[in-house]
């Protein structure tokens, strides 16, 4: 019989080992340490994170109410999500400190890397990936990195590598949900099993190549050693998947992909997404929206950049508003979903840009809305403007709320003021 | 570093900064002197600053800590420290708190910025308060010294290219190469990033355990594919399809071409999916020769032909995707065309004419969609392409299976293989040491020794205990190899390059590929180092039909031509925009870079030159055949070498005013003098182009007061800040104005040319005034130098792998002297580059 204080003991016991040991982090959990994952779902903390993030940001005019606090009135953009106005926080007036460079930024998006005028050399790890790297071994993937278009992704591994994105949601859609042939799992399980030893050989080559090249490859060769030690411990955990049937869902694989709407394939993206999340296939996704097709958006028949780069013109701000408003919305339903299927207190969904305006390419006052999780929701967080507030401290509130005892986020001073927990 | 804020003083601030600095190099001092080239490393900083660090570069060498030359701090102290000094810095430079700390890399950029803007003459900004030249001259003099000398020592000691890996068109080629199979990988490797225009740069490729995945599992599906054809055979497929069945009614909604006195004939109408073929349905992904019997043009235009393509795919709204297999030029006279490409299972072809000038039958009369029934659009006048059949053959683009048996196991028949008896029967371990060691050798690109190759045999050994076949063994051992870092990487110990590494440097260069056996065999001898051998090895390589993928993969970057898909013209600004068009830029501009690297010429025809290479498609978007026009194409030929009439070159002629180039510089709307403007800088003319600095104000761009992008700009330019880098920027995109985003000539802005003119003029950075496109490429084509320069700078990044650096600078500019005989030709640009010492070091 397991007393309080004995949970609380197994509860910290595992996290000495989650702190203590990467090599016990891909491991199948061991039968006794199953109260402490009770316990924890018992603690209500949330436990999933959905970063969504625009490459061509939101006019912030059409999305930042007129007034702070609760009881706002509704932006022209927030104006659909009138019946939802509870679940989520408008924050304006934050940013990532240090991170400039327009285009260029969206390495920083989940990082929020100092990036020094868009020339880092390299990146450090992103929300979703710290939260996968300690939490993502439970589902049968540790997290989904999509992308509407290309392959680029803001989601980074500890050793600033982009992960590069999933960018076909049918391919998407077939990874998560229909089942290999019996010939691919053989082979699947085949490649884990002796991919093992492969790992080793390739290990002791990258140390072998270090004694041999010295300082000017040592970076170069360290990124080796990692990427070994991590496929490692996947192919530890993805060989108990491996004939694990998956699982069966309501949703038909996406017919076909309209190469002109970039609003409707960001929808098939999330109605996947929010399937993925409903079967406990993943618990962490980031999903960048990059497209720029919007011609079959009707009232718009210029590209999207291009109206990105409105210029103040009216026509282009109206075309765009049809754009964007038609992107909310969809975050809405989203969220609306999430809420029917009873996901989303204990999902922390994000939406935000690298770009506070995107017209003059400019990074400060990131657009930020923020759903779920257990927050209490309903207003709209105003900060300074001219002086940003670090959004670092809505991820570090993020990563608490998960349960991970870390206590900063990349240039984080604090959790985020005035989001606190419901 | 963090010191202390002090009041404005020079030296008391380098006194400080001396002072904070005795902490850091009490550590440990190395030396390197420039003899030995040797490897000073610091085994103390390995593990420490991963993950966490911006610039986690730690400086492996610490010399005695530096000052600043007194003429600098002095000149910098009465010229450049009061805009450059306390929070408000322009450009966020604040020289007051700036440390004199060449060994570091961000530090020696700073640094190194500071001198290319005094010397180039933008800063100090106002002209009439700069010092004297002699003044100015002396303290770059004092600058560039400790400069040259920190970067050479960096040089030295790490080298300048670190780390580079396969980029995956390397990879799949080299792949390719070792196995003898012709299944295409690069698209299942994710896509390489780029750094300093090129996706070659070590500094842009990273490795997470993501990517090692992907190389597990792609090196798995080649050796699958490499096996099965070994042990099975080639697959084997023909079929001619005759007009009548491709004309075949097979489902209501017919789409499929016109049947005419035995010909398929494909009319120009605007339903999509229009002359797709069903009946061709590719049974098995693979490459497939197709072969169109008796092409011809039924009302060929003035020219004599017709344009179309031939692309394949599911034909269908479910899965729109097509993929392009080639251009369909139908002259009078019949012809067979010849097309190969990789068809996905179930995918069918379609063909039609695609040329958006051509006049379209209206849709209706009898047959609703298809309105060619009940009708003669013969006689009508519309243009169609006709034929008389195709024929569909399975084809092995790279080696037959025997061929790939002959690489995987030698001279073993790979029936003795199938069980764990084959070694006993066919001499044990020594035949498997032999095969692995082969294999080993060709993926890592140099001799590998017994120890070295001791742990791919274990794989193979450690499989037979299990009681595997050989087969299996063999498989296991060569899937190691495929993810060893020595076959992903380039092996390049600091200072020079062994005869292996040149081996590989040159073959990744000219070839995209790994060394073949002659170029192994020299580098075996040790005869690669001497430059008459490399020389002779450069011209063959050159000359071998491979080098076509140096021209595309090095096009495709240099150019961005990779970006040509970016943008979507909008096609009711630009209706002459057609997918025949968009091929035939890609076709003209590779087809004039291989010109120009074939037959020597002149770095000069970058700027301007007196042929072009185009296809009746392009020339007449080009507007080279109105009626005054000595200009004389083949039909049926495609992209050929014409003469650019005098009248003409006034628009046409140069690498600026190819359509590719315009189109990858515009966004499919409109075209920006900055983005064209920076392309040509950094591309063209050598001239780097900093990001905007974080001190300028963001301007919010307005352009509804405005009347054409030019006075836009003017605005932006009208902040003395901005106006420092723009007038650099901004020159060659005005000039460039004068073509549309589709790279059409244009005299005004505006659909139908019915907005406000176009202003081509402007100034060069060096006062030099121009009226237009023409002018401007005047006074260029007489500056060979910097363009030999800037190509050679373009080259050397991709072939390489790393950008050039501060010190290389001089090497480089002696070295293109040398080619001012050949007219600085780009074959001996390339040439001496290979052979200079940037190429042969790390």
């Amino acid at each position: 019989m397991i007393t309080p204080a004995s949970v609380t003991q197994r509860h910290l016991s595992r996290r000495t080992v989650l702190r203590g040991s990467g090599v016990a982090l891909g491991l199948p959990m061991l039968d006794a340490m199953t109260p402490a994952f009770a316990s924890q779902a018992q603690s209500k903390s949330a436990k999933r994170f959905v970063g969504i993030s625009l490459s061509l940001g939101l006019h912030n005019p059409n999305l930042v109410p007129e007034t702070a606090g609760r009881g706002y009135r509704p932006s022209p953009y927030l104006e659909g999500l009138e019946d939802i106005r509870d679940e989520f926080t408008v924050v304006s007036g934050s940013s990532h400190p240090g991170v400039t460079g327009g285009h260029t930024a969206e390495g920083s998006i989940f990082s929020a890397c100092p990036n020094a005028r868009g020339a880092t050399s390299r990146n450090t790890v992103s929300l979703d990936q710290l939260m996968a790297k300690q939490l993502g071994h439970e589902t049968r993937f540790p997290s989904l990195v999509l992308n509407t278009n290309t392959q680029s992704s803001p989601s980074y591994t500890e050793n600033g590598s982009m992960i590069p994105a999933e960018n076909n949601a049918l391919r998407l859609f077939t990874r998560l949900f229909v089942n290999d042939s019996p010939e691919e799992q053989q082979r699947q399980a085949e490649l884990i099993r002796r991919g093992r030893s492969v790992m080793d050989l390739v290990g002791d080559e990258a140390k072998a190549l270090q004694q041999q090249l010295g300082a000017g490859d040592r970076e170069k060769l360290d990124a080796w050693f990692s990427s070994v030690r991590d496929l490692e411990q996947r192919m530890v955990a993805n060989e108990a998947w491996t004939h694990r049937p998956k699982p069966s869902v309501d949703l038909k694989a996406p017919a076909s992909i309209p190469r002109d709407n970039e609003v409707a394939v960001k929808g098939i993206f999330l109605d996947i997404v929010q399937m993925a999340l409903a079967s406990d296939s993943t618990r962490f996704v980031t999903l960048h929206v990059t497209g720029n097709a919007v011609n079959g958006i009707e009232g718009v028949n210029t590209s999207y950049h291009n109206l990105s780069h409105h210029g103040l013109d009216e026509d282009k701000l109206r075309q765009l508003a049809i754009v964007e408003k038609a992107t909310i919305d969809q975050w809405g339903d989203f969220l609306r979903k999430l809420k029917e299927q009873r996901l989303l207190d204990e999902t922390i969904v994000v939406l935000t840009s690298n770009l506070g305006n995107a017209s003059s390419h400019d990074t400060r006052n990131m657009p930020v809305l923020v759903a779920g999780g257990g927050f209490r929701h309903g207003g709209h967080l105003a900060f300074d403007q001219k002086n940003n507030y670090p959004l670092p401290n809505l991820y570090l509130s993020a990563i608490q709320r998960l349960g991970l005892e870390i206590d900063r986020f990349a240039t984080s001073t604090s959790t985020m003021t005035g989001l606190e927990v419901a | 570093m963090i010191h202390p804020a002090l009041p404005y003083r020079l030296s008391a601030h380098f006194r400080s900064r001396l002072m904070g600095r005795l902490v850091i190099v009490s550590l440990l001092i190395a030396t390197v002197t420039n003899s030995s080239w040797g490897i000073e490393s610091d085994a103390s900083q390995g593990d420490s600053a991963r993950g966490t660090a911006v610039d986690a570069a730690p400086a492996a060498t610490q010399r005695s800590p530096l000052e600043l030359p007194s003429s600098v701090s002095t000149y910098l102290g009465q010229h450049c420290v009061d805009c450059h000094t306390g929070d408000h810095s322009e450009a966020d430079l604040d020289i007051s708190q700036l440390d004199f700390d060449p060994d570091q890399p961000a530090n020696f950029a700073k640094w190194q910025r500071i001198l290319e803007r005094v010397r180039d003459g933008e800063m100090p900004p106002d002209a009439d308060a700069r010092p004297p030249q002699a003044e100015t001259d002396a303290m770059l003099a004092s600058l560039t010294r400790p400069l040259l000398d920190a970067d050479q020592i960096d040089i030295a000691s790490k080298g300048r290219v670190r780390g580079r890996r396969l980029t995956r068109t390397e990879y799949e080629n080299s792949v390719h190469d070792l196995l003898g199979i012709d299944l295409p990988l690069k698209n299942l490797l994710p896509e390489d990033s780029s750094a300093h225009g090129f996706e070659t740069v070590a500094d842009s490729q990273q490795l997470s355990h993501h990517l090692l995945a992907v190389y597990l599992d792609v090196a798995d599906l080649a050796l699958q594919e490499a096996f099965d054809r070994a042990l099975h055979g080639d697959p084997v497929y023909e079929r001619f399809f005759d007009p009548k069945e491709l004309t075949t009614k097979v489902r209501a909604n017919y789409r499929g071409p016109d049947y005419r006195d035995g010909k398929s004939i494909s009319w120009p109408l605007v339903v999509p999916f229009f002359g797709r073929m069903y009946i061709t349905a590719a049974p098995a992904d693979g490459w497939y020769q197709v072969t169109l019997r008796d092409v011809h043009a039924i009302n060929p235009n003035r020219d004599g032909v017709v344009w179309g393509t031939l692309r394949s795919g599911w034909c269908d709204a479910n899965s729109p995707m097509l993929y392009m297999i080639g251009l369909v030029e139908a002259t009078k006279t019949p012809r067979d065309l010849v097309y190969q490409a990789w068809i996905r299972k179930g995918d069918s072809l379609e063909l039609r004419p695609n040329d958006a000038e051509l006049r379209r039958p209206p849709q209706g009369a009898k047959g609703g969609n298809v309105s060619f029934v009940g009708r003669d659009l013969e006689k009508d006048g519309f243009s169609g392409i006709a034929h008389r059949g195709i024929e569909v053959k399975r084809i092995q683009t790279n080696a037959e299976a025997s061929g790939i048996c002959r690489l995987l196991f030698g001279d073993l028949a790979p029936e003795s293989l199938v069980n764990p008896a084959g070694p006993e029967l066919n001499g044990g371990s020594e035949v498997m040491t032999e095969l692995v060691s082969q294999f080993a050798q060709r993926a890592f690109r140099r001799s590998v020794k017994s120890e070295e190759l001791a742990p791919y045999l274990s794989i193979a050994e450690e499989v037979i205990a299990e009681g595997d076949s050989w087969i299996e063994a063999l498989r296991s051992s060569y899937r190691a190899i495929l993810c060893s870092p020595r076959f992903l990487t380039f092996i390049e110990p600091a200072g020079a390059l062994d005869d292996f590494a040149i081996a590989s440097r040159l073959s990744y260069a000219l070839w995209n590929s790994m060394p073949d056996e002659p170029l192994l065999n020299l580098a075996a001898e040790a005869k690669l180092s001497q430059p008459d051998v490399l020389q002779e090895q450069f011209h063959r390589m050159l000359n071998d039909p491979r080098s076509k993928r140096f021209v595309n993969s090095f096009a495709d970057q240099w150019l961005k031509l990779n970006q040509i898909d970016f943008t979507t013209p909008d096609t009711k600004l630009y209706r002459t925009f057609d997918t025949v068009l968009q091929e035939s830029m890609l076709q003209e501009t590779r087809a004039f870079v291989a010109e120009l690297i074939h037959h020597d010429l002149s770095v000069t025809n970058l700027i301007d030159s007196d042929f072009a290479m185009v296809n009746e498609r392009l020339a007449r978007h080009y507007q080279l055949l109105d009626r005054r026009s000595t200009l004389k194409l083949v039909p049926g030929e495609g992209v050929q070498k014409v003469s650019l009439a005098p009248g003409h070159t006034a628009h046409r002629g140069g690498l600026l005013t190819q359509g590719a180039i315009l189109k990858v510089t515009a966004d499919g709307t409109s075209t920006s003098p900055i983005v064209r403007g920076v392309f040509v800088n950094e591309r063209i003319l050598g001239v780097h182009i900093p990001p905007p600095p974080p001190g300028v104000p963001a301007v919010e761009p307005d352009i509804r007061g405005a009347t054409s992008i030019r006075d836009q700009l003017d605005k932006h330019r009208s902040n003395e800040s901005c106006a420092a880098c723009h007038k650099v920027i901004d020159p060659p995109g005005f000039a460039l104005e004068s073509f549309d985003p589709i790279g059409g000539w244009r005299t005004r802005y505006g659909i139908d040319g019915k907005g406000v003119a176009i202003d081509p003029s402007g100034q060069t950075p060096a006062g030099e005034a121009f009226d237009n496109l023409s002018q401007w490429k005047q006074i260029y084509a007489q500056r060979p130098e910097q363009l030999a320069i800037a190509f050679a700078e373009q080259f050397l990044t991709y072939a390489t792998g790393a950008p050039i650096r501060f010190s290389d600078r001089e090497t480089i500019k002696r070295m293109v002297e040398d080619t001012a005989e050949s007219e600085f030709g780009i074959r001996s640009i390339m040439e001496a580059s290979l052979l200079s010492p940037v190429f042969v070091n790390k």
